[in-house]
C-alpha cells in the first residue's frame, strides 16, 4: 500500500475522486460544501481586508466600505459569508477530530455531517441577531 | 524530509488548529464592534493584543487558503496552462491579502 503513495505531488499524485462515482451520503455532502464554502470565505476575506485596510487609510474610505456593508446588499452579503464561515469552521473541527483518528464510525461521521449543516444555520442566526442587538443598541 | 504533499498536510492542519480559536475571537470581536466609528475601530486594532491576534490571523488564514484552493484546483483543473496560472493567481491573491491586511494593522497602531 504505502509503495502507491508518491513521494511528491506529480502528475500521478492522486486526487479527490470524481462527482459522479460517488453515492449522495451527508459525509459526501459536507466534503463538497467544505470546498464550496472554503472558495466563498476567500472571497469574503476580501471585505473583511477591505474594512481593516479603509481603516488604516481614511475617513472617506472607512465610511465607503463600512457604507457597503450595512447596505442591503452589504448585509445580503454578509450573511451568506457567514453562512460559509460558520459551515467551514464547523465541518473543519470534524476533520481536526478525524486526523485525530476519532468519529470515523459510519453512522456517527453522517451525523456530524447534517450537525456541521444545522448547526452553521443555528450560528449564523445567533451571530445575526447578537450583531443587530449590537448595531441596534449602538 | 517530508514531501511537499506531507508538508502541505502538517500546515494546513496546524493553521486549521490555530484558526478555530482565532475564528470565535474574531466572531466576538467583530460583533462587539458592529456599527463601530472610524476612532472606536482604530482603538480597538492598535490596543497590541488585538493587534498581534490580527497579524496571525493575516498570516495563518492566507496560508491555509493557498493551501485548501490549491489542493481543489489540482482536483479540478487538469489542462497545464490553466492549472499553473490558476497556481500562481491563487499564491498572488494569498500574498496581496496577507500584506495588505497585516501593513494595515501596523498602519492603525502608527496612527491610532
Amino acid at each position: 500500500m504505502s509503495d502507491t503513495i508518491p513521494q511528491r505531488a506529480g502528475p500521478n499524485a492522486p486526487l479527490s475522486p470524481h462527482l459522479q462515482v460517488w453515492r449522495f451520503t451527508a459525509t459526501m455532502a459536507a466534503s463538497i460544501t467544505q470546498r464550496i464554502a472554503g472558495f466563498g470565505n476567500a472571497i469574503g476575506l476580501l471585505l473583511f481586508t477591505a474594512w481593516v485596510a479603509s481603516a488604516a487609510m481614511s475617513d472617506a474610505a472607512f465610511a465607503v466600505v463600512s457604507g457597503f456593508l450595512a447596505s442591503p446588499f452589504g448585509l445580503f452579503l454578509l450573511f451568506g459569508f457567514t453562512v460559509a464561515f460558520s459551515f467551514h469552521l464547523l465541518n473543519g473541527v470534524r476533520y481536526l477530530f478525524w486526523d485525530a483518528g476519532r468519529g470515523f464510525d459510519k453512522a456517527f461521521a453522517s451525523k456530524t455531517a447534517w450537525a456541521a449543516y444545522i448547526g452553521s444555520v443555528a450560528l449564523t442566526v445567533l451571530i445575526f441577531f447578537v450583531g443587530f442587538s449590537v448595531y441596534g443598541g449602538a | 524530509m517530508a514531501s511537499s504533499s506531507t508538508k502541505h498536510f502538517i500546515r494546513q492542519r496546524t493553521t486549521a488548529m490555530i484558526q478555530v480559536p482565532l475564528s470565535i475571537w474574531l466572531i466576538i470581536s467583530v460583533l462587539s464592534h458592529a456599527g463601530d466609528t472610524r476612532t472606536e475601530m482604530l482603538t480597538f486594532v492598535s490596543t497590541w493584543y488585538n493587534a498581534a491576534l490580527l497579524v496571525l490571523f493575516f498570516l495563518s488564514v492566507p496560508l491555509h487558503m493557498s493551501i485548501g484552493i490549491g489542493e481543489v484546483i489540482d482536483d479540478y483543473l487538469h489542462g497545464k496552462g490553466l492549472k499553473s496560472l490558476s497556481h500562481m493567481l491563487n499564491s498572488v491573491y494569498a500574498l496581496a491579502i496577507g500584506t495588505v491586511g497585516i501593513v494595515s494593522v501596523i498602519a492603525i497602531t502608527l496612527i491610532a
